[in-house]
């Protein structure tokens, strides 16, 4: 009788205990992004719940004994992977790359304030034996090597903590930038985070503002992959920063994604370009007259002037332009503007993006 | 049969000069457009097109195999993993050497798969087992390839990826000397084996007892289809279909066996197939839809096809 | 009768030896029957003759030479085979066929002479193909295909005749018919046949001689009437695999 009485007493305190601490009902406050619109964080008492479209992750710094199916996550996380370069700058922003301890594709990493040498190498594809080897508390990767339901159940029963970023997916310069504020949650830094993006937005907006009253000029994105011109979407976010800076941007189609035009579209089109921004390989100017050479149909891009946006690379050829301009899009800004108006920005050294 | 011939030839006149005249911009005669864009297209349509045809036949009646094909025996991926190794380790070499190289290690990608599939031949492999080991050939290669991109930095990468695409818009004009050149090398010496060619098709050894010698006509079927298929895959990257299906079209339009009347029509079926994929593609421009996805469209049908219809296709 | 075919001491054989001591010889416008049990090595044998397979030991003369003394074109002028493989052509025309029987004969193109037209024609009429010539090959019966196949042979114009099992696909009444018909060419043609089969009592009226490769490894050349009475046939042929 006693032993029952004692036991249910037991029972009864430990599932009221376990209530109040995972009680997701109501929370005390909540962080919605200005811009980004596949993350949302919501704080409750003892933790904070992270949303990824469908996806929730349960951030806490004291262990929790939740029987959830959410992914759990010890925070401030001390050893993180990481399998993009996007998420790096965010890294550097809060001064936390040493928590880095292992990332997938090192020799495209251009930050020289990461010590590669302590940086460990993941495969591309999610490896659990590989990633429980390195007992971190945060591995963060996108979609293409977190795919599938059976992956994610693989994940969950080894207690992999394993959360997906989708910054790839925002269409808003600025929306891309918040992801700050997502990396930022795993370490409890959200307020200077919240601080670092307001002032990105401020400078992003005030430059924007300044140059609307400036003459248009036309611009022209891509290269010739394939027989095709391959060049950004009318949607995507380099496109939104180009009008932004004042740009008009050449065959640009309602799409996020990254568009095919024929090449007699393009040849056809006839139009005199103020500006060409290529993503090619080219690191000189006679590097483009010879494959301008190689490759006549480059005749039919009338443009006055040639920018590329590799002008920091490492010693394996990444350009830092994919890893931290996308972040920062206050600078990318200020690049882009300068070059569609350089007599507005005369004396400003290009951060990005060399002149051909 | 001749007007048959004929008829083909005409059809791929049709094709090219409504790719000549009709692009994505519409109908227009505007002189660049045509010497830059449309008319590379339109000569490597042909020129590819009834090159993977023949390499197709040629194979065919080598391995006495009706199912075999430059693409589907594993010997345009056998280039494609060749070319990949020289992309990656020829990336500081002299334009010049770097553009021959790749020439020469597609054509050794080629004969090294020729090489391996005849060493299965001589173990007395049927002719299924054949088309099984070409299959997986291709699967060899392309995690050899994929190996090799891991390996790779990403400079070297992207190179890659952009080639092995596979399009027929790939070749510029200042590259069409140089392609047709190797085009017609690797064509034009197959004229003057249509008598061998034609005693192969009753097998080595009827050949054999006629007269021909065979280890020589070996070296030349290998040799000839090889370099066809290299040079191909070299300036469009990786074709499929038209090599296996084309043999069988015109065998059947022209119900002749014989190469001196097939083999023009053979070639002829090869262009007109890449032209139609070209054409295809021009109605749909801003699809990502590739050229080989059309012909698979078209050629899986075919073989399938075939494959109810003749009831005894010397499979055995 | 003048000797064709003259084999001395041979040993055949892919990698290993799988017969030895062959001692036979074949005068032109005869037939020859070649027995034994299978596996014995009669389409090696054959194949050896037609230089298909390098001999590995002795020596074969054809018309007093040594077989490896001939030039390619030459020994196609001279020895014709009919083979037990099966091939596969889609639209490949009878007279075609037969026609490629005359690519020894042609320059470089492999364009018909008047010559040879008439050879054609003359072997279709006695093969008795007229009505069949305009037919596709692969659209045949057996019994048909393997006509056509001795028609490619004759219009070779040779003087050695080798058939790999000629009458193993077909019924009984084709087989005869076959057996008469190349007993009719050796006479017409002058030809020399030699032919393996399992038929005995088909053949055994119309063949010259017959060679027996023994599953003891023996070779016995004579009469039919010979090696019945002997009893040799009986001994390797214990058993009727037909």
């Amino acid at each position: 009788m006693m032993k029952t009485a004692i036991s249910l007493t037991i029972l009864f305190l430990s599932l009221s205990l376990q209530a109040t601490v995972c009680d997701f009902t109501k929370p005390l406050k909540s962080y919605s992004p200005q811009y980004a619109k596949h993350f949302s964080i919501d704080y409750h008492k003892n933790f904070k719940i992270i949303h990824v479209d469908q996806e929730e992750y349960l951030l806490s710094g004291a262990p929790l004994d939740c029987s959830s199916p959410i992914v759990l996550i010890h925070t401030p996380v001390k050893k993180v992977v990481m399998m993009s370069t996007t998420y790096l700058p965010s890294l550097e922003l809060l001064n936390v790359q040493k928590s880095l301890v292992a990332f997938q594709g090192k020799q495209y990493i251009v930050n020289k304030s990461f010590d590669l040498n302590s940086i460990k190498e993941v495969s591309y594809k999610f490896n659990p034996e590989d990633l429980l080897s390195l007992k971190a508390d945060l591995i963060m990767g996108y979609d293409a090597n977190l795919s599938g339901a059976n992956q994610k159940k693989t994940f969950k029963s080894l207690n992999l903590p394993v959360v997906l970023n989708k910054d790839f997916e925002e269409t808003n310069p600025l929306a891309r930038a918040e992801w700050l504020i997502f990396i930022s949650s795993f370490y409890n830094q959200e307020e200077k985070a919240i601080e670092i993006f307001k002032q990105i937005t401020s400078d992003y907006k005030k430059l924007k503002n300044e140059i609307s009253a400036l003459k248009k000029t036309k611009v022209i994105v891509g290269d010739i992959q394939s027989g095709f011109w391959i060049t950004c979407g009318g949607k995507s976010d380099l496109a939104q920063l180009i009008t932004d800076a004042g740009g008009i941007l050449a065959f640009s189609r309602p799409s996020p994604n990254t568009q095919k035009v024929s090449l007699e579209e393009v040849a056809q089109s006839k139009n005199i370009y103020d500006v060409w921004l290529t993503h090619n390989l080219w690191e000189s100017s006679t590097a483009m007259k010879n494959a301008v050479a190689h490759d006549s149909r480059y005749k039919f891009i009338n443009a006055r002037e040639v920018y590329n946006n590799n002008l920091i690379m490492n010693k394996s050829k990444s350009s830092d332009y994919w890893e931290t301009a996308m972040q920062r899009p206050d600078l990318l800004l200020k690049d882009l503007s300068a070059i569609l108006h350089p007599e507005s920005f005369r004396g400003y050294n290009l951060h990005w993006y060399r002149k051909l | 049969m001749r007007l048959k011939n004929i008829l083909l030839a005409f059809m791929v006149i049709v094709f090219s000069a409504f790719l000549l005249s009709y692009g994505e911009s519409g109908f227009n005669f505007d002189y660049s457009l045509i010497e830059q864009l449309r008319l590379p297209k339109v000569l490597v349509c042909i020129l590819s097109g009834g090159i993977l045809a023949i390499a197709g036949l040629l194979m065919q009646i080598f391995f006495q195999n009706p199912l075999a094909g430059p693409d589907i025996l594993g010997v345009s991926s056998g280039s494609s993993l060749f070319v990949a190794f020289w992309i990656m380790i020829g990336s500081g070499f002299p334009e010049v050497l770097m553009d021959w190289g790749m020439s020469v290690m597609s054509f050794l990608g080629a004969i090294t798969v020729f090489l391996i599939l005849i060493f299965f031949v001589h173990k007395n492999m049927n002719r299924v087992s054949l088309i099984i080991v070409g299959l997986l050939i291709s699967s060899f290669t392309s995690s050899g390839i994929s190996i090799l991109i891991d390996v790779g930095q990403s400079l070297q990468l992207k190179n890659y990826l952009i080639w092995s695409m596979g399009s027929f818009r790939n070749v510029t004009t200042p590259e069409i000397p140089r392609f047709t050149l190797l085009a017609l090398l690797s064509l034009v010496p197959v004229f003057f084996f249509l008598k061998p060619m034609n005693q192969f098709l009753l097998s080595e050894n009827y050949a054999k007892s006629m007269g021909v010698n065979v280890k020589k006509m070996r070296f030349i079927f290998i040799t000839l289809s090889a370099f066809q298929t290299s040079v191909v895959t070299l300036f469009c990257g990786p074709v499929g279909f038209i090599g296996i299906i084309s043999p069988h079209l015109a065998r059947r339009l022209l119900k002749h066996s014989q190469l001196n009347v097939l083999l023009p029509a053979v070639f002829f079926t090869g262009a007109i197939l890449a032209l139609i994929a070209e054409s295809v593609l021009v109605f749909i421009p801003t699809s990502s839809i590739s050229v080989n996805a059309i012909l698979g469209m078209i050629g899986a049908p075919v073989i399938v096809f075939y494959l109810f219809h003749q009831r005894e296709w010397g499979l055995e | 009768m003048k000797k064709i075919l003259e084999i001395e001491n041979l040993s055949i054989g892919f990698k290993e030896t799988i017969f030895q001591n062959i001692n036979a010889s074949v005068n032109l416008g005869s037939m020859t029957a070649l027995m034994g049990v299978n596996g014995a090595g009669k389409s090696c044998f054959l194949k050896t003759i037609g230089r298909l397979i390098d001999l590995q030991k002795g020596l074969i003369k054809i018309h007093g030479k040594d077989i490896k003394d001939y030039s390619n074109l030459e020994f196609a002028e001279t020895v014709s085979l009919v083979l037990t493989e099966k091939f596969h052509v889609d639209f490949l025309r009878v007279d075609e066929l037969i026609s490629l029987g005359r690519s020894p004969y042609t320059g470089w193109s492999g364009a018909l002479s008047e010559k040879d037209h008439e050879v054609v024609s003359k072997v279709i009429e006695q093969i008795g193909l007229l009505n069949l010539k305009d037919k596709f090959f692969s659209e045949l019966s057996d019994g048909q295909k393997q006509k056509i196949l001795i028609a490619r042979a004759l219009a070779q114009n040779p003087k050695l005749l080798i058939l790999d099992e000629p009458t193993t696909y077909l019924d009984i009444p084709s087989k005869i018919d076959l057996i008469k018909l190349l007993k009719k060419i050796s006479k017409e043609n002058d030809v020399a046949i030699i032919m393996s089969t399992h038929d005995l009592d088909l053949i055994e009226n119309h063949v010259d001689q017959i060679w027996l490769m023994g599953a003891d490894g023996s070779f016995s050349v004579g009469s039919p009437v010979e090696l019945s009475s002997s009893g040799l046939i009986k001994k390797h042929f214990y058993y009727n695999d037909n």
